[in-house]
């Protein structure tokens, strides 16, 4: 399958990797079909792409590394909808905002993208009542600073 | 576009499956109660409203990528890490 994407060109992906939004994304409910990009073999970020809209495509993110508790039972809850077998595999992926610089990028906590890995079903969930909000900043290291003391600089 | 009037205990059916039944009327507040199937997502309107922004302001991807995406360790702001006290 082909997919058109304004970043990348066009980009052969196997069809079998479609992912069916039943119900699209809020405030995009006509878009019911998307692909995961990797953004390169380094990072950590992967793209979202709309199959159907070239120039449609969201920055996402584990949210699980970046949040302690984080109530992944309570996600998973509100996939019954996604008819998603017992066992099923679920990758959640929050959505990056990218403001213009100095503004730090931010990630929405509040409505996490779940998608079912075998059954190839996703959605937006909104975790209403929790103490997540759409645009938490977050910072940057690169592992060598990170790394601090530990690594002998020579 | 339909207005309907109802008092406590009344409802309103939409469709075939979803009814949106007053619960009760304290001054100014209604309490709404929905049935409705799995599926079909209710949202209080501002909630949603700040959700749609929150994706229509992450399509919008301007230019490159910051170079610190590549390789690097991230983690919330410690400052935003969420209300632990309300829940």
């Amino acid at each position: 399958m082909k997919i058109e994407n304004t970043r990348f060109g066009t980009i052969e992906v196997p069809d079998e990797t479609l992912i069916t939004f039943p119900q699209g994304i809020i405030g995009f409910h006509e878009l019911r079909r998307f692909v995961i990009l990797d953004h390169d073999d380094r990072s950590f970020i992967r793209w979202l792409q709309a199959v159907d809209r070239p120039e449609l495509a969201f920055v996402i993110i584990d949210p699980l590394p970046l949040v302690k508790d984080y109530p992944v039972e309570r996600i998973l809850a509100e996939c019954d909808d996604l008819g998603l077998g017992p066992d099923e595999e679920v990758a959640i992926a929050a959505v990056m905002t990218l403001l213009p610089a100095p503004k730090p990028p931010t990630v929405n906590l509040l409505a996490p993208v779940v998608m079912g890995v075998t059954a190839r079903r996703g959605k937006q969930v909104v975790l209403h009542d929790s103490p997540y909000h759409t645009q938490h900043p977050i910072v940057f290291s690169q592992p060598e600073k990170a790394a601090g003391a530990q690594t002998a600089s020579k | 576009m339909l207005t309907l009037t109802r008092k406590e205990g009344e409802s309103i059916v939409i469709g075939d499956s979803i009814r949106v039944t007053v619960k009760s009327i304290r001054g100014r507040h209604v309490r709404l109660m929905v049935a409705a199937p799995a599926g079909v997502a209710i949202y209080r309107e501002e909630l949603y409203l700040a959700i749609e922004e929150a994706n229509r302001a992450a399509a919008q991807i301007q230019g490159e990528l910051p170079k610190e995406f590549g390789g690097a360790v991230v983690a919330l702001d410690s400052g935003s890490a969420g209300r632990e006290d309300e829940a």
